[in-house]
């Protein structure tokens, strides 16, 4: 299946010269590397998302085609031939990648990685006015290892600084207070008892946000996901709006929609938005911002003392 | 936490985990047929091909080796089972010590930084810089507007040849900043404060 109009254009037009093939061995090397450059600049040129994707969709197809008999060629060309004729417009119309593949490749690019985002969580009243503003730095690496630094606040009010994180295995908080007029709190236990351990500081845990990685990848199994549209941010990077609607149910907060938005060169997942409810009316929304891979010891996601 | 949102990764099925390798190694393996095949429409049949051979033989993959160097593997045996098939003219003018040549420089490009192939070919293009002007001309009008040798020599008033010879020299440019770039330490990541 050919993606772009092909051109007859070809490195022999000033490669293929008989001075050249008749050269000593060593010229292998240096014909090699003209190809080389030739290739990765043919293939770079006019390879957009759509013709990506249209030649990653086209070979997922395949696969799932039984081959056709050779003996049969005839109806095969013949249906091909029908194909084309019914194809013919929507070859013509720009497609969007599809938000599953796209929603894959970012969850890949996540893998084995520490990843550090800044997160904006907002707390909403029935009325759909905010309420409470927080913000955090996540670090996160696969596995259920994350560590998030913060403070508590009330309104303009700030209690303490704090921190808590998991290494996998085991979840500590951390508080401390800024002036020392707050007692300092540790607590830490295994993962199941991280509702009690970390009562009282929001509902960010609850989520099971933290391990973006795992959140990210399983989006796909429980959530409906469809490309939205293509757009262009502040600093001219060409992203695409991903939306993830109906989320199974369950009891307490209910995360009902997500919004991830992957750029299109990197395939990377530069912002992810999240809703969910209590089911009485408080919304919670979580902006996830993605600031890069960073190098970190595996030991700050340990408990620190 | 939430059960269901937690804990363990997600198995992923083997096509799914295929379309996440074919999505990563598209690209490198089209450069390198287009590379080396002489009719572009047959190189892309043949990016097709690997990728297919690659699925049905997925069971000898060695996962402990990259990808990338396997399946360009597959779509060379490919090229040379077509070079058996038709005149070896038709198919490709590089002998088979070219192709092995050729397969050591993407196994190279591998290496360069970026997470991506585009990424790794805007590190290839920042050697622009480096190149003539006119090497820098012939290189645009060649690859980005699609102009054949004696389209470029009328248009910038010199010769065929000179277009040949000014492209040959800017690849070769292209070439030697790529191999800076491999010898160059790896950029530091931001550290943790």
């Amino acid at each position: 299946m050919r993606q772009e109009p092909l051109t007859s254009w070809s490195i022999e037009e000033d490669l293929n010269d008989d001075a050249l093939r008749a050269a000593p061995d060593a010229q292998s090397d240096w014909l090699a590397g003209q190809c080389f450059v030739h290739g990765v600049l043919r293939a770079a040129h006019g390879d957009t998302a759509a013709s990506h994707e249209g030649r990653v969709a086209a070979i997922m197809a395949a696969i799932d085609r039984p081959a056709p008999s050779r003996h049969r060629w005839t109806v095969v060309a013949a249906a091909a031939l029908v194909l084309c004729a019914l194809a013919w417009p929507v070859l013509f119309v720009e497609q969007l990648p599809e938000a599953r593949a796209s929603v894959l490749r970012g969850a890949k690019l996540l893998d084995d990685v520490d990843r550090r985002f800044s997160v904006e969580a907002i707390g909403v009243s029935d009325h759909g006015i905010g309420e409470n503003h927080q913000l955090f730095q996540l670090t996160a690496r696969p596995g259920n290892r994350f560590v998030v630094v913060g403070s508590l606040d009330l309104g303009p009010i700030r209690f303490a600084a704090m921190r808590f994180g998991c290494d996998g295995e085991q979840v500590w908080f951390h508080s401390f207070g800024d002036s020392g007029e707050l007692a300092e709190v540790r607590r830490a236990g295994p993962m199941e008892e991280a509702p009690s351990l970390l009562r009282g500081i929001g509902n960010v845990l609850d989520l099971g946000l933290l391990d973006v990685h795992s959140f990210v990848t399983q989006l796909p199994r429980e959530f409906h996901l469809e490309t939205r549209s293509r757009i262009v941010d502040a600093s001219g990077q060409k992203l695409l709006h991903i939306e993830a609607t109906g989320g199974p149910a369950r009891p307490g907060f209910h995360l009902h929609r997500a919004d991830l938005y992957c750029c299109e060169v990197t395939g990377c997942i530069v912002r992810l938005e999240v809703q969910a409810d209590d089911g009485l009316g408080r919304v919670q929304r979580l902006n996830f911002v993605d600031q890069g891979a960073i190098q970190v010891d595996s030991s700050i996601y340990r408990r620190p003392w | 936490m939430c059960s269901a949102l937690t804990g363990a990764a997600l198995i992923l099925d083997s096509k799914n985990l295929f379309e996440i390798l074919v999505r990563e190694h598209i690209a490198s393996v089209r450069a390198f047929l287009l590379a080396s095949v002489r009719n572009a429409a047959q190189a892309e049949d043949l990016v097709q091909e690997a990728f297919l051979t690659a699925w049905s033989n997925l069971a000898r993959y060695d996962r402990s080796l990259p990808f990338g160097p396997w399946v360009r593997g597959i779509a060379c045996r490919l090229l040379w089972n077509h070079r058996r098939k038709q005149s070896r003219s038709r198919v490709t003018f590089l002998e088979d010590s070219d192709l092995r040549a050729l397969e050591g420089q993407f196994d190279r490009f591998d290496r360069v930084t970026g997470d991506t192939f585009a990424d790794k070919v805007d590190a290839l293009r920042d050697g622009m810089g480096r190149l003539t002007e006119l090497q820098r001309q012939v290189i645009d009008l060649h690859y980005d507007q699609n102009l054949q040798c004696a389209e470029i020599a009328a248009r910038l008033g010199i010769g065929c040849e000179a277009v040949k010879k000014h492209l040959q020299r800017g690849r070769a440019a292209l070439l030697r900043e790529m191999d800076r770039r491999l010898e160059e330490p790896a950029l530091p990541m931001r550290k943790e404060a």
